[in-house]
């Protein structure tokens, strides 16, 4: 039984103390994913998806893994509602397209001193799903299956997804290096 | 591509995820690396609703009052939930302005035509508002007090009916002042021992079910006074039959002492002596007031030879 496994038994059980090593060890997971994501308020959101981890602990039946792969299904659900939700914000708040950018530039920033910037650039060459899956494999650390059961896909349609989305970012990395 | 190939290009590609072939793939191994590290920032700081429960101030379970977006559906219930606000506060304002007008119309210099209206109005409100109190639609017949006989019951009113609802102490709503139409009312100025002074209804008959009735005893008494001579002094006005216009008030007693009704021997009036009977100043005697005129000049009634 490892770290994860005993937080999660000891926090189905009523500890707080559990939950907050839950939050330790998988908030920052979380976050890498939805900030790969394009989520603009990462704290905000990532906060949402543990409060709802929370309010399902009841429910859930599982162990450290399936923990993990089901507090990653939250995540990725939060996301995509979080898109459309500013997909819809975006054609009420024509007026201030300003702040849009400022946002964009201070992450940008951020991203740049991290050496983020040119990940994320490549990360959006990628079609979502071969960015999402990439990004669960990598980021969230989880398997093919696990991946698969947070997309809601095949494993075979998760393995195609893996194969193309690296096969794509070879080739844009080679594209980077003629044009160099 | 071949099967084998496909089982390669997972093979590479897992090792890649792994962060294996650094070597043969250097690139894209950096890359791998770096998209890794998107998930090795710091901590995002949680929300104060989060931290409660981190600290255990908040049990599981517990309903928590996490924001949710706001679609199309929660738009339009706060919409309805506007309008239904919207309407409450129109109902109870023009609540308002009615209980004010109608309190103002029955208390104020208002005319009876509004007064009135709204004095039933209050009641009715009161009667509603009180349910301990008797209905007044209820006669209450165990509250009509008994008539005990050959006792006057105080009712100085001979020639009203018995009034059902009178004695009714459990009405709540106290009688109007100055209403002297208020006669069938409970609690009105002519319940017993109230208003002694109302004087007698001409137009009713007395009660025949009330044997105290007033106008009894006159009709009794009437030999003792017609024994009483009438004053030789004063005698009957010839010239002044009983008004054929106006029938005698049945309930009224009549006036024993009056010559005219009782008159002596030898003095009658010529009208009371054709009447032969009218002592009473009952109904019958008295309506034959028409068929007395005025002998004609030179005429002499039968009884004067």
């Amino acid at each position: 039984m490892d770290d994860l496994d005993r937080l999660v038994a000891d926090a189905r059980a009523g500890s707080s103390d559990a939950f907050g090593g839950i939050y330790e060890l998988l908030a920052r997971p979380v976050a890498g994913y939805l900030r790969s994501r394009g989520v603009p308020d990462v704290e905000d959101l990532t906060s949402e998806v543990f409060l709802a981890v929370f309010a399902g602990l009841g429910r859930f039946d599982g162990d450290g893994q399936g923990f993990r792969s089901w507090t990653f299904t939250i995540a990725h659900r939060r996301s995509v509602d979080h898109w459309r939700r500013l997909a819809r914000t975006v054609d009420t708040v024509e007026l201030e397209p300003d702040d849009g950018d400022a946002a964009a530039s201070a992450e940008a920033e951020a991203l740049d001193a991290l050496g983020e910037a040119r990940t994320r650039e490549l990360l959006d060459r990628l079609s979502p799903d071969q960015r999402d899956v990439l990004l669960l494999r990598i980021v969230a650390d989880l398997s093919l299956e696990q991946v698969a059961e947070v997309l809601d896909k095949s494993i075979g349609a998760v393995k195609a997804l893996q194969h193309r989305g690296l096969a794509q970012l070879r080739k844009a990395l080679q594209g980077e290096g003629v044009s160099r | 591509m071949s099967a084998f190939d496909d089982d390669r290009d997972m093979t590479v590609g897992e090792r890649l995820i792994a962060g294996e072939l650094t070597e043969q793939e250097p690139e894209l191994s950096a890359l791998v690396r770096d998209v890794r590290a998107l998930g090795n920032g710091p901590v995002p700081a949680p929300s104060a609703e989060l931290l409660a429960v981190i600290r255990g101030e908040v049990a599981p379970g517990e309903s928590r009052g996490v924001p949710r977006p706001r679609g199309p559906v929660d738009e339009l219930a706060e919409r309805r939930r506007r309008a239904a606000r919207r309407a409450a506060r129109i109902t109870l304002g023009t609540l308002a302005t009615v209980a004010i007008a109608t309190g103002a119309a029955a208390l104020g210099p208002m005319p009876d035509a509004i007064r009135e209206p709204a004095r039933e109005l209050l009641s009715t409100v009161a009667d509603v508002l009180t349910p301990w109190s008797a209905e007044p639609s209820d006669p209450a017949p165990e509250h009509v007090p008994e008539p005990v006989p050959g006792e006057p019951q105080g009712n100085e009113d001979p020639g009203r009916p018995a009034d059902p609802g009178a004695g009714d102490e459990n009405r709540t709503t106290p009688p109007a002042p100055g209403r002297p139409d208020d006669v069938g009312r409970p609690g009105g100025p002519g319940a017993p021992g109230e208003d002694p002074g109302v004087p007698a209804d001409p137009g009713k008959p007395g009660d025949p079910g009330r044997p105290e009735d007033p106008g009894v005893p006159d009709v009794v008494e009437l030999p003792e006074e017609a024994e009483q001579p009438a004053d030789p002094g004063r005698p009957a006005d010839p010239g002044r039959p009983a008004d054929p216009g106006r029938p005698a008030d049945p309930g009224k007693p009549a006036d024993p002492g009056r010559p005219e009704q009782v008159p002596p021997a030898g003095s009658a009036a010529p009208g009371a002596a054709a009447d032969g009977v009218g002592t009473s100043g009952s109904g019958p005697a008295a309506t034959r007031g028409p068929a007395m005129p005025s002998l004609p000049p030179g005429a002499r009634a039968p009884g004067n030879g």
